[in-house]
């Protein structure tokens, strides 16, 4: 008997949520980072899920394309992490609070 | 030596009940919404092979499953990988040098 | 010669253009006004005399009279269909006191080249671009044919007296006497403005003489206080709106008009400012205060004469207050020392005196006596100001005496000019002031009691009239000289002289155009001024007054011979005038009026008027103001103030929001979500 899809959905909201749970507690920029890839994950699931409810193929290979633009994501981010190190000395993304009132 | 990995204990848990209220309202609406039976893709379809096709706008032969064409963004993100490349090299390099000298490595 | 009409408005304008010159001229190339701006107006005011003269002429000649509108400033304002607009009325009245007005301001011209320009003053071209604006505004006030354009130049002329009463402000004295008359007149120009107001309201025209079609506001009161003639519309309409019979409003708004003659032409209670004004130069004094400015409260009566007469309550109001100032003036003129101060006295003593021949319902006798007062008035000052000159800007007359033989022209003039004032026969003032009394007693006589109570007040006021002014005359020019300047005066020449023997011969001739008891006597038919006003436009004449005197007032005229009455006033001003001759002449005079004690205090002090009104001020008006300050300061700006309390307080807590910390951004997104995912969902039946 085929899983069905509604327990894959609730895979993909389980991970996108556990990404955002990452987003909201981590200090660390490089695990924010970390978290965000994990929601992109999440994201894919759901539409390999959907390209089997369907039976089309389109899900799956646009979830190839989700995944390199994850790619590119992160090496843009891991270049503004570095910049942010440089200017505060610091990875910890609750100590940049400059742009305020 | 390595440290073991161990629970982050410095971390303000509070903002992350957000997380927890979305995803109990997304799991709420997911399980009470109703499906369709799931269609599949057959018996004999060539997946991989599918999406090879689909990638280049190629029809495919009878184990094709459908798909759209996927041509142009493979061009785009062709480009948009190439742009995230420079990017990255131009964020990480310290000011006022050049780039060969960068990538030979700093003070050399 | 109906082309004198055409050109009337330049009357007043050519005043305008010398006060543009001298203003323009004065600023920008003061070397183009060799006498700084005396010639331009010399040369205008002479333009205005001279067509002033042809305009007589052709009143008297033509018996056309002219009331025309020169330019309509607004049209049916609202659903009422009255206009504000410039006129001129030229009818017997205003051609009588265009002449008057411009002659005593040509000769004071002329007379403030002596005065200013060979004194040496300083800063010349805003004085004669003062007396230019003066002379415009009053002339046009004279020729006025509606109430708001007679307001308008009304509170002109009072902002020219304060410019020139301040000419020298550099010195606290002129200053603050200038912002007093300001604030004086201005007071009682606050009531003639809500007057103005109420017979726009009630008439629905502020037309003084019937023009074409539309009747001027005195007619239309007439109309309406008449029980013979039809009662005005719109009249009818705004007595109903607002709950009084005819009588009582038009009395209303006759004594709101009255407030602002009564400041203009100091009266009690408005007079303190007038003696405060000698502060300013004397060519000034004899122009304004006392010839022209307080000449235009009077006038602005005479012009709406036909309202006035249907009032017999304001009537006997005016002739009361008119009395009691002429004598309460009249005594506080018998203590003072200076010569000019004197003569300001004198001049609200007179002024009373013109209101109570108005209030007894003696128009001629009014008009007579106003213009032989401006002119032996105005002789007056400008002999003052010669024998100033003369003294080195000595104004206390003990310092003077024997000024007789050193300024023969100014004495004689001087002496013309008193004996006019006094009212001694055959002089000017005898004729109008014993015509005045003469009118006061047959009209009280003749069933009006208070008129009789305030004859007696003015003659009363006689004797010291003719005591003050011979106790003047003797100090300043008889006797020896009891100073050193007094014994070696500073010379003057032809320029002060010249208006000094022309308003001398005109004091001692011009009583003879109406001479009342000598018709009486003759039974010739000598009283030119009655004849001059029995005609006029159709309800502004001597007949139309009397009529309305008559009928409505009840004014009737006891039957009199003139002379006794006559014989009388002149036997009392001789008393007062050979009292201050047997008091005073002499060589060494005594200041006799210290024998009076205490009454002297109260004269000298102004009977404390001076004081009462600082109080008034102080005491009473900066309380109130206070209050109302503290009123808007605190409630009025108080409620503006919090509503942006409100904006500022609230601006400043919600942008605390802005915390720059990303992870509490994503927080706030995530909440943000799953608002909006529950929204729609419970919206959308999701669940």
């Amino acid at each position: 008997m085929p899983v069905e899809t509604q327990y894959y959905l609730l895979l993909s909201a389980a991970m996108f949520s556990i990404g955002v749970f990452g987003i909201l507690t981590r200090r660390n920029a490089l695990l924010f980072l970390m978290s965000v890839e994990l929601m992109l994950n999440a994201a894919n699931i759901n539409l390999v899920a959907f390209s089997y409810q369907w039976g089309n193929i389109t899900g799956q290979t646009l979830s190839l394309f989700s995944t390199a633009l994850a790619a590119t994501e992160v090496a843009v981010g891991i270049g503004i992490i570095l910049v942010l190190y440089r200017n505060f000395k610091d990875v910890d993304v609750t100590e940049p609070t400059t742009m305020r009132w | 030596m390595t440290t073991r990995p161990e629970l982050a204990d410095d971390i303000n848990l509070l903002p992350g009940l957000a997380a927890l209220a979305l995803f109990v309202v997304l799991a709420v609406s997911i399980l009470t919404a109703e499906y369709d039976v799931a269609q599949g893709f057959g018996q004999s379809a060539d997946i991989t092979a599918s999406i090879g096709y689909a990638l280049f706008n190629f029809a495919g032969d009878a184990s094709t499953v459908e798909s759209e064409g996927f041509l142009a963004p493979f061009e785009i993100i062709a480009v948009v990988l190439v742009a995230a490349l420079v990017a990255a090299v131009m964020l990480a390099r310290r000011e006022g040098r050049n780039v060969v000298e960068q990538l030979r490595g700093g003070e050399s | 010669m109906a082309g004198a009409f055409d050109y009337a408005a330049a009357i007043p304008l050519l005043p305008l253009f010398s006060f543009v010159i001298a203003i323009v001229a004065g600023h920008f190339a003061p070397r183009l006004l060799p006498k700084g701006g005396a010639i331009p107006g010399i040369v205008a005011t002479g333009g205005s005399l001279l067509l002033s003269g042809w305009l007589y002429v052709t009143v008297s000649g033509t018996e056309q009279y002219f009331n025309q509108e020169l330019y309509r400033w607004t049209t049916a304002l609202g659903d009422e269909a009255f206009d504000l607009s410039f006129g001129l009325l030229l009818d017997p009245l205003s051609a009588y006191m265009l002449l008057i007005v411009s002659l005593i301001t040509f000769l004071v011209h002329v007379f403030s080249m002596g005065y200013m320009n060979d004194e040496g003053e300083t800063g010349l071209p805003r004085y004669y671009a003062g007396l230019g604006l003066f002379s415009f505004s009053m002339l046009a006030f004279v020729a006025s044919s509606n109430i708001l354009m007679a307001f308008m130049f009304f509170e002109l002329v009072g902002l020219c007296s304060w410019l020139l009463i301040g000419f020298w402000f550099r010195e606290p004295g002129p200053a603050s006497a200038a912002k007093k008359a300001f604030l004086v007149t201005r007071f009682g120009d606050y009531f003639f403005l809500i007057g103005v107001v109420a017979i726009f309201a009630t008439f629905g025209t502020g037309l003084f003489a019937p023009r074409g079609e539309s009747l001027g506001f005195p007619q239309l009161a007439e109309h309406a206080l008449n029980p013979e003639m039809h009662m005005p519309e719109h009249v009818a309409n705004f007595l109903g709106v607002v709950g009084m019979d005819a009588n009582t409003w038009f009395a209303i708004i006759g004594l709101l008009v009255l407030g602002g003659v009564i400041g203009k032409s100091a009266q009690f209670p408005l007079h303190t400012w007038l003696p405060d004004a000698m502060e300013g130069p004397t060519p000034v004094s004899a122009l304004i205060h006392a010839a022209t400015m307080v000449a235009a409260g009077v006038y602005l009566v005479m012009r709406m004469y036909g309202f006035y007469a249907g009032l017999p309550n304001v009537l006997a109001l005016i002739a009361l207050v008119g009395a009691f100032t002429a004598l309460m003036a009249a005594t506080m003129g018998v203590v003072k020392r200076e010569i000019k101060q004197v003569l300001a006295y004198s001049t609200i003593s007179q002024y009373g005196y013109m209101m109570l021949a108005l209030g007894a319902g003696g128009y001629v006798a009014a008009t007579f006596h106003l213009m032989t007062h401006a002119i032996f008035k105005a002789l007056l000052f400008l002999g003052a100001g010669s024998v100033i000159i003369a003294m080195h800007h000595n104004e206390n007359m003990w310092d003077m005496g024997g000024l007789r033989e050193k300024m023969p022209v100014t004495y004689w003039t001087f002496l013309s000019g008193s004996l006019a004032l006094a009212g001694i026969f055959p002089f000017a003032g005898f004729w109008s002031k014993d015509e005045i009394l003469y009118e006061a007693l047959i009209h009280g006589l003749g069933g009006q009691p208070l008129i009789l109570l305030a004859y007696a007040l003015g003659l009363i006021a006689v004797f010291f009239t003719g005591f003050y002014t011979f106790r003047m005359v003797i100090l300043t020019f008889h006797g020896e000289p009891r100073t050193e300047t007094a014994e070696d005066p500073h010379g003057v020449r032809w320029n002060v002289k010249f208006p000094l023997v022309v308003l001398g011969i005109l004091a001692a001739v011009v009583g003879f155009v109406n001479m009342a008891p000598v018709k009486e006597l003759t039974g010739a038919n000598i009283t030119y001024l009655h004849t001059w006003f029995e005609h006029g436009l159709e309800g502004v004449s001597l007949e139309a007054y009397h009529h309305i005197l008559e009928a409505q007032a009840g004014y009737q005229a006891a039957e009199l011979s003139s002379i006794g009455p006559g014989l009388v006033s002149l036997a009392l001003a001789l008393a007062g005038a050979g009292l201050a001759w047997r008091l005073y002449s002499g060589p060494e005079p005594e200041a006799h009026t210290d024998r009076l004690g205490v009454v002297k205090d109260v004269w000298y002090n102004n009977y404390y008027q001076d004081e009462y009104q600082v109080w008034l001020a102080e005491g009473v008006t900066m309380p109130l103001a206070q209050v109302a300050d503290k009123f808007d300061q605190g409630i009025i700006d108080g409620i503006v103030n919090g509503v942006s309390s409100v904006s500022l307080f609230s601006g400043s807590h919600i942008r605390r929001v802005q915390t720059g910390v990303v992870t509490n951004y994503a927080a706030l997104l995530t909440l943000g979500l799953v608002v909006l995912a529950l929204g729609v969902g419970l919206f959308g039946g999701w669940f």
